[in-house]
């Protein structure tokens, strides 16, 4: 009994050396500083977005040239232009078509419009210009003649003013959950983004830092360094140590990330404006947060153990890509799932697969930032995950003790069972 | 303080790598383990270190099993030799040291004596990839004995070495061994186990066919050379009585015979069938030795 503990329970202080080889060989290389780098600087481009944007689109006033043909239509198109654009659109009264190309020519319009009063009341109108490719202008152009023909229309019926603005009165569709718990509808457009960018950033760890340990496993093992590491290291420790470390980097590398949003938003704007969402970073739950650094690390722990072990199965670098592709997958259809989830995150195939434990750290994630599972419900997902766990650092264990003194011509799905058997064969 | 192997059999499955073996290496020696391809070596190489345990049989180190925690006094050049390609030569012995029980600043200390003693020290802070093969076998040796262990394990140390390098290395395993280590040499050059080993095994499909110390070993195989320099035609030794193989060289025969007394026949057959440069009664070989041990079971 006390043997067989012994063989789970290496001697730690070499667990610790592994540990923080893996951490400060990866620190120092440099491509992870560039990689580092990299994403840190897109982060604070994403973070001030705003301003740069208003930095090199100071928004200038269009102009825009109007041929009116009934002579009757300008001036309160000119209102109504004021009324919903100013300081975007302004308006210029031109006397005819040839004077309008003329202006066009020369760029002192953008385009013009030509209206025309027909017989019925109604109007018609057409934009021209060189490129009709700014849809901002024309809907802008488009709602405001829309809205001088409504007034034209009601004062023709012989409305007053008041009841024209009563007729065309938009109804309000205010959505109010009934649900204490439920969120509202601001919240829901805030954290599906929130999740969505979390998610993102879920996946790409866990797939950039599980195929890192894989990596590391396979690189020692072709470089055949693997055969002196194994003697001098119980390999328990050794894998662990690997994880760890490796995990300590992606969460150091997070950290990075975070520290330069949140920089960036200490002098940016804390809003970021995606068209008719509006995301406010000052006021992320620190729950989704928390969830986010739980699922991070059980899904790291998850991916990374299992593909450790396919790692140690490879002779060649060149085959590990193939022989964690089924693992690739696996979390890439996490994250497609979870990305129709965002919609709808109360759908029954996402409360299934949110128990499924390789697919829970997303797709629970997902559930806790935009719908409301039970706390049961949390806690036995989490809790499938981490058996799960246990059970693949255990195989994973076995598999890799066997795995790493194992050469062979091609990996393959066979060699797992030949590394668990040399493993069964130890004590 | 010796190294004990008692009955130790390792199975994969059906396939039995070691059967039954029983070697007891005594401390501060260079003890020479041989063996064709697939005899067995490497496997009995890892249970020793630990790696593997035995399916049957005990393997001791001073009295105690060995395991984990005996890996700071054992060292490993292994035949398929790897480093980190991409760390510098300080970088990676600071954790294969640190793996072995050393602190930093005693690592650097013996790193810059040993680099010192192999007329290298520019290494030090190179990345193994740009090291010729040669060196970086030099590094791989230096990664084995770092933190002197007192059981090393060489497998093939001078393959793919220059002459003078051999002789670098050689020397160096030499003090190693006089500081008291004992180290277990596999190699199949057996003209260097020769000039190294006092005592050895040889395995043949898991069995020791030969063990025991080289001068024993040779007086006990009988058989000696006659070497013979002479432009002669001397193929009528063939059927001679008492001559067990004859082989023709370039200057002349090579004749092996059961028994010393057999040369003098043969001496006084040969003196007038022609002009005879040279003729030396030689103790046999390792190799002649390995060759009939090994090869008489594929015949």
């Amino acid at each position: 009994m006390i043997s067989s503990l012994r063989k789970w329970v290496p001697p730690m202080n070499k667990f610790w050396i592994v540990l923080s080889h893996t951490f400060f060989s990866n620190v120092k290389q440099k491509s992870f500083i560039i990689m580092t780098v990299i994403i840190a600087l897109l982060v604070a481009v994403v973070f001030n977005l705003p301003n740069i944007i208003s930095l090199f689109d100071k928004e200038k006033v269009k102009h825009v040239g109007v041929v009116d043909h009934s002579k009757q239509l300008y001036s309160s198109f000119d209102q109504q232009i004021r009324a919903n654009a100013a300081g975007k659109v302004q308006l210029i009264e031109l006397a005819d078509e040839e004077t309008a190309k003329n202006e066009l020519e020369e760029k002192k319009v953008v385009g013009y419009v030509v209206l025309d009063l027909l017989q019925d009341g109604s109007l018609t109108g057409s934009f021209k210009a060189m490129k009709v490719n700014n849809s901002e202008l024309t809907s802008q152009l488009e709602q405001a003649l829309n809205q001088v023909q409504f007034r034209l229309m009601a004062t023709n019926l012989g409305l007053t003013e008041q009841q024209a603005a009563q007729l065309f009165k938009e109804v309000q569709l205010e959505k109010i959950p009934l649900d204490k718990n439920a969120k509202s509808e601001e919240e829901i457009v805030q954290s599906t983004v929130l999740v969505y960018i979390l998610l993102f950033a879920l996946y790409f760890a866990m797939m950039m830092f599980g195929n890192a340990v894989a990596m590391e496993v396979a690189k020692e093992k072709s470089s055949r360094v693997m055969e002196i590491l194994i003697s001098s290291v119980h390999p328990i420790a050794q894998l662990f140590g690997k994880i760890v470390g490796t995990a300590l980097l992606g969460i150091f590398q997070f950290a990075v990330f975070i520290a330069v949003g949140y920089i960036s938003l200490q002098f940016g704007n804390k809003t970021i404006d995606l068209g008719d969402m509006i995301v406010d970073f000052s006021d992320i739950p620190s729950s989704t947060v928390f969830y986010a650094v739980l699922f991070f690390i059980l899904g790291y722990l998850l991916f990374s153990t299992i593909a450790a072990m396919l790692g140690s199965l490879v002779t060649r670098i060149e085959e590990l890509q193939q022989m964690i592709m089924p693992l690739t997958l696996i979390i890439v259809a996490g994250f497609l799932i979870s990305m129709y989830g965002l919609t709808t995150p109360d759908a029954s195939y996402i409360v299934v697969t949110s128990f499924i434990p390789v697919f829970t750290p997303m797709i629970m994630f997902l559930r806790i930032g935009l719908s409301d599972p039970a706390v049961w419900e949390i806690v036995l997902s989490i809790g499938i995950l981490i058996v799960t766990i246990i059970f693949t650092a255990i195989l994973s264990a076995k598999v890799y003790r066997g795995g790493v003194l194992m050469y062979g011509k091609s990996a393959s799905f066979k060699d797992l069972k030949k590394a668990l058997a040399v493993h069964k064969d130890e004590k | 303080m010796s190294l004990k192997i008692e009955h130790v059999t390792k199975r994969y499955g059906n396939f039995t790598a070691v059967d039954d073996l029983n070697l007891e290496i005594s401390p501060s020696r260079i003890f020479g383990l041989l063996g064709a391809n697939g005899a067995g070596k490497t496997t009995t190489i890892r249970m020793i270190l630990g790696i593997l345990s035995p399916t049957e049989g005990k393997i001791t180190w001073n009295g105690k099993e060995i395991n984990y925690d005996m890996s700071n006094h054992i060292g490993y050049l292994p035949e398929e030799r790897g480093l980190y390609p991409k760390l510098t030569v300080k970088d990676q012995l600071i954790y294969l040291g640190r793996l072995r029980g050393m602190g930093k600043g005693q690592i650097l200390t013996e790193l810059k004596k040993w680099l010192e003693k192999f007329h290298v020290p520019e290494y030090l802070d190179k990345k193994v990839e740009e090291l010729s093969k040669g060196n970086q076998q030099k590094i791989q040796f230096i990664a084995s004995v770092i933190h002197k262990p007192s059981l090393l394990f060489l497998d093939e140390p001078f393959s793919g070495l220059d002459p003078v390098n051999v002789e670098l290395l050689k020397n160096a395993v030499i003090d190693v061994a006089k500081e008291g280590t004992t180290i277990i040499f596999s190699s199949h050059r057996m003209d260097q186990v020769e000039e190294f080993c006092e005592h050895l095994c040889i395995l043949h499909k898991g069995r020791p066919v030969v063990h025991g110390s080289l001068r024993e070993i040779k007086r006990q195989f009988g058989k000696k050379n006659i070497e013979i320099h002479t432009e002669a035609n001397l193929d009528f030794l063939q059927d001679k009585n008492g001559v067990t193989k004859l082989k023709k060289t370039a200057q002349g025969y090579k004749v092996q015979i059961a028994e010393d007394e057999v040369s003098q026949r043969i001496l006084k057959e040969i003196a007038d069938k022609g002009f005879i440069t040279k003729f030396a009664l030689e103790e046999p070989s390792l190799h002649d030795i390995f060759v009939e041990k090994v090869g008489a079971s594929y015949e």
